[in-house]
């Protein structure tokens, strides 16, 4: 896993839904924000998002408690803040990959 | 997959008359979408998959995985290391989301939940939540009796209060501070932002009944009596609750349905007079909404009554002027207009708060009697005097069988507040601190008997609470000065002090 030498993201809040889905606002800077990470994971150094070919960007600040019971079975979602609190891009909404064309048997 | 699951996924092609959505991770359903709104195939769809009744899925289109998710019930937590970034991303999400009741979860979060569980809140939200979504806006109503029972420090009502804080200054959440620790004093919270020169006015929060009242305490502060008086009403806990709920949900919408015209906002609190025609419509809004509901209508007569007498037990005797604030809480005119109404009891909430604006318009007192000192006309003090012996029982000089009839009927108002709050330890001080500010003159030894049984809590904030509340003037203060004051509007995206 090629660790970025990037400034730690800061989560600004975590929205935890029904259906074990989890919305998750992360501040960052514009390039970080455009660069479309999949998915938050956590190991023992903590949460951090990461993409599919294993590129990945560190969180600073987080919550333990919260991240153990939304990292367990949500699905998560991950918004993009700029400075201002604008969301300036949603992963998982407008970032959803094409399906592999064989996905339902076509 | 359950009901009401979110899908997100994308559109791969049509299969049997069902558009076939493969979610992200690789599955697939085939889906028919209800509403006007059809997906182009190969685009992206976002939605709440429900079942038919012959077992057949069915979605409609949502913007964003955010505006599916604020259907139900959220828990968020507030982090990061710019709370006012935190705060300004709440606000602008919930601005735009639909109305909801908010409440302190477990740590610091903060629960957010389209239906309330209080039944006389839910009955007051779902009067006015449709003329609300309506007019665009959205309604964070507290869940007071879920703050009652919290922990909650400075520091917890700062998240509570953020979601609402979009204008990124303090003034939200030392409003909500100084009404919680003035006994949940109810009241609508509104912000005014100056957006490219245009003033917009939105409602930050609604705090829709003070749960340690009960019914003679709520009386007792729409009839401005003090504690040697005893209202004589035989309204419930549960009516008062719901006339107070609809009352100050009501005012939430006032700014939007008071305008000079259509999408012209009414600045409600920027004087004496207009705050008065939104008082005169909160409160009709919420009589006929009550009426309409098949509440009873001895109920409104008695919160008439209570307004009337107002006039003469808010009276400064010393010096013949109304105290602050008396006059425009004034709507004994607007809530007689409303008794008056023939509402039929299947009316919309549209046309509720039609008839309300239209008899707020009709029974307001004009802007005249809000310049220099305020006082009622002859006639009106005649009419407060008639309503001040109707509805008060002076107990100072009273003799002591009066008193212990009076008592009985304190006993199970004060009673009812125990059994709901007496398995909470934070809720019980609370009751204990705040309940104390309404007990009658001579039956003090009535609340010290019902609240003996309750359990002790040692909370910082209660003790504060309770420091605040032993000091009459003080605690009287804090309440009256609720109003924002001009200054408290700051332009758009003016950076924080400090930062």
């Amino acid at each position: 896993m090629s660790d970025r030498k990037a400034p730690a993201l800061d989560i600004a809040a975590l929205i935890f839904g029904e259906n074990d889905t989890a919305i998750c606002w992360v501040q960052m800077p514009e390039e970080e924000a455009k660069a479309r990470f999949d998915t938050i994971s956590r190991d023992e150094e903590g949460p951090y998002l990461a993409d599919s070919s294993g590129r990945h960007l560190r969180i600073g600040n987080f919550d333990a408690a919260a991240f153990d019971e939304a990292l367990g079975s949500r699905e998560f979602f991950i918004y993009a803040l700029d400075e201002e609190g604008m969301v300036v891009d949603q992963y998982g909404i407008d970032a959803v990959r094409p399906a592999p064309a064989n996905a339902y048997g076509a | 997959m359950q009901q009401g699951e979110i899908v997100v996924g994308t559109v791969r092609g049509m299969r049997n008359g069902k558009y076939v959505v493969v979610r992200r991770d690789g599955s697939t359903i085939d889906v028919a979408f209800d509403g006007n709104a059809s997906p182009l195939i190969g685009g992206d769809v976002i939605g709440r998959v429900t079942y038919g009744d012959f077992g057949e899925a069915r979605m409609t289109l949502r913007k964003s995985i955010l505006d599916v998710v604020l259907e139900g019930k959220v828990q968020i937590f507030p982090m990061g290391m710019r709370p006012d970034l935190t705060a300004r991303a709440l606000a602008k999400m919930l601005a735009r989301a639909k109305s909801a009741v908010i409440a302190p979860g477990a740590g610091v979060s903060i629960e957010r939940s389209p239906v309330s569980r209080d039944p006389d809140l839910a009955w007051a939200m779902s009067a006015f939540q449709p003329e609300a979504e309506r007019l665009s806006i959205a309604l964070n109503v507290i869940d007071v009796k879920a703050v009652a029972k919290a922990q909650w420090q400075p520091a917890a009502l700062r998240d509570l209060a953020l979601p609402a804080d979009i204008e990124g200054n303090r003034r939200t959440m030392n409003d909500l501070a100084r009404l919680l620790r003035s006994g949940f004093h109810p009241d609508c919270n509104r912000m005014v932002e100056n957006h490219t020169g245009n003033r917009e006015i939105s409602v930050n929060f609604v705090l829709p009944y003070s749960p340690f009242s009960g019914a003679l305490g709520f009386a007792r502060d729409v009839a401005r009596m003090d504690l040697g008086t005893f209202p004589a009403v035989r309204l419930s806990i549960s009516e008062s609750r719901r006339i107070s709920s609809a009352r100050y949900v009501a005012l939430a919408l006032a700014h939007n349905r008071l305008g000079a015209g259509l999408g012209i906002q009414a600045d409600v609190g920027g004087s004496p007079r207009a705050a008065h025609m939104a008082a005169c419509f909160a409160d009709a809004a919420a009589a006929l909404a009550f009426l309409a509901a098949g509440g009873r209508r001895e109920a409104i007569e008695e919160y008439a009554l209570l307004k009337e007498a107002s006039l003469r037990f808010g009276l400064d005797r010393a010096t013949g002027a109304l105290r602050e604030g008396v006059l425009e809480e004034g709507t004994a005119r607007a809530l007689r207009a409303a008794l008056a109404t023939v509402i039929p009891e299947a009316a919309t909430p549209k046309q509720i708060v039609s008839e309300a604006a239209k008899i707020a318009r009709r029974t307001a007192l004009p802007a005249s009697r809000f310049s220099g000192v305020q006082a009622p006309t002859e006639q009106e003090a005649a009419a407060a005097e008639q309503a001040a012996l109707k509805i008060g029982r002076d107990l100072r000089d009273a003799p002591m069988d009066a008193v212990r009839r009076m008592a009985r009927l304190y006993r199970k108002d004060i009673a009812a507040l125990v059994y709901e709050h007496r398995g909470n330890e934070a809720a019980s001080a609370r009751l204990v601190a705040f309940g104390a500010a309404h007990v009658p003159m001579r039956m003090d030894f009535v609340f010290e008997e019902e609240t003996a049984r309750l359990p002790v809590h040692a909370d910082a904030a209660v003790a504060r609470a309770t420091e605040v509340i032993s000091n009459r003037d003080r605690l009287a203060r804090r309440i009256l000065a609720r109003r924002p004051a001009e200054d408290d509007a700051i332009e758009f995206g003016e950076p924080l002090p400090g930062l």
